[in-house]
């Protein structure tokens, strides 16, 4: 594991979750983030691979990892 | 170049030689999907990797293939798949995931005949309009068309230069009979090209806020940073702006749109390969490509042996057109014969509106070789 301290969050400073209300996205993505942070990586060391419909916005939340948007139901595919 | 007067003699299909060829581009990643008559590059490409300790994937289909070969060459890594028209039909939606996202890879593409899952064991050139103009758009996907062994292992050379160049998804273009006829091949003939390896961005960007597609020019390649690295990459399929961010209709995202298209218009004059075999004052051209260049030369040397005027232009560069060599072939000549085996006359139908003024005429053919007597009896 690097020395480097790892990121506090890493989401974009003051994200705001774009999904309708009531929409579990935003937990989700928050629960990622939270992961993440407790798992101390790198931002070179994350890589968040979206797929097609409102979860792709996700790219923009994450201002800190590598974000790849693909194609539906293939990226998983993209990932591997 | 040459490396050597000696003969080195091996007996090749065109699918061994695009194996060999990727190999010896620096390809070391592949994932593919067997089919008919594509099959015999996966099988050679999971033996020539193995080998190398580089990594050759059996994917559950051929989406999977090429979206396996997209992440790989985000890591950085030169990846080939290889298939035929059903399997490209497949394909198509990652094709222009790639062109959009410019992730440089290679695509090698067997034809065999069609329609969808046609004859698996039937040669055609029935696929040239379906695997360039398979984007929404039309943007240009670079093709190159081999018509013997030799010409598979140099063009899957200049296929990865190309991809590495301008960062985009190129085809290397066959057929079944190209693809599977095992011929002799002379390894000390075989022309080796200068690679062109994908330029990286620098850390440092002196100030600058790092951006995944940079570009000043709209024709200029963004330099590449692979996921994974220092740079945070920040990649879509969907329109996006330079720094990769999903953007509608903004201007910077118009620009980046424009910018996909015009790296390749741009410098389209250095990707136009064709053998042109001129014959002065020769009033007629034959035009083909693929197995039937070959069929082609036989038409015209028979031809000529009984005194008739004939050129030939074997188009290797199939897309871009090579407008510039098509229309100074065609200066002196009437009649413009065109011989490819589809039933439609799929590369006439693009070339034509350059040949005004000219007699056209196309031979084809499905289900079987076009022979050379076809071409020649239109040699008058």
């Amino acid at each position: 594991m690097s020395e480097l301290p790892s990121p506090a969050t890493f989401l974009a400073e003051q994200c705001s979750m774009p999904f309708c209300k009531g929409c579990g996205h935003s937990h989700i993505l928050r629960k990622l983030n939270d992961a993440l942070v407790q798992l101390h990586l790198q931002p070179e060391d994350v890589c968040i691979v979206s797929d097609i419909g409102c979860i792709g916005l996700a790219d923009a939340l994450f201002a800190v990892p590598h974000t790849v948007h693909t194609t539906h139901g293939r990226s998983t595919g993209f990932a591997t | 170049m040459n490396v050597s007067s000696e003969r080195k003699m091996k007996f090749r299909t065109g699918n061994q030689m695009i194996a060999e060829g990727a190999v010896a581009s620096g390809c070391r990643f592949f994932a593919g999907y067997p089919i008919t008559p594509a099959s015999g590059i996966y099988k050679s490409m999971i033996e020539l990797l193995q080998q190398r300790g580089d990594v050759a994937v059996s994917a559950p289909d051929e989406i999977s293939a090429l979206a396996y070969c997209v992440g790989a060459s985000m890591r950085g890594y030169k990846a080939m798949t290889a298939t035929s028209g059903p399997g490209w039909a497949l394909m198509i939606e990652t094709v222009q995931y790639a062109l959009m996202t410019e992730t440089p890879l290679v695509i090698a593409m067997v034809q065999r005949l069609g329609p969808c899952t046609g004859g698996a064991t039937q040669g055609a050139q029935g696929d040239i309009l379906l695997t360039e103009y398979c984007t929404s758009g039309g943007y240009t996907i670079p093709v190159l068309c081999a018509s013997t062994a030799a010409e598979c292992f140099e063009l899957t050379q200049i296929a990865f230069s190309w991809a590495e160049q301008l960062r985009t998804p190129v085809v290397i273009l066959s057929d079944k009979e190209v693809g599977m006829t095992s011929e002799s091949v002379d390894y000390n003939k075989l022309h080796t090209h200068s690679l062109f390896n994908r330029v990286y961005a620098s850390p440092q960007q002196n100030g600058k806020k790092w951006k995944t597609y940079n570009f000043e020019n709209r024709w200029d390649v963004p330099a590449f940073a692979d996921v994974g690295g220092v740079q945070k990459v920040t990649i879509t399929g969907s329109a996006h702006n330079k720094e990769g961010a999903l953007k509608k209709n903004d201007t910077e995202t118009l620009e980046v749109l424009l910018h996909l298209e015009e790296k390749i218009q741009h410098g389209r004059d250095e990707l136009s390969i064709v053998k042109y075999d001129e014959q002065k004052d020769a009033a007629i051209l034959v035009i083909s490509f693929g197995i039937t260049a070959r069929t082609m030369s036989e038409a015209v040397r028979s031809a000529r042996k009984k005194g008739k005027k004939v050129s030939s232009m074997n188009i290797i560069s199939l897309f871009p057109v090579p407008e510039k060599a098509i229309m100074n072939a065609i200066k002196n000549v009437t009649k413009v014969i065109i011989a490819e085996e589809n039933l439609t006359g799929q590369y006439r139908s693009v070339i034509a509106p350059l040949l005004k003024g000219k007699e056209i005429i196309g031979v084809n053919k499905v289900g079987a070789m076009i022979t050379p007597n076809e071409i020649e009896v239109h040699c008058v």
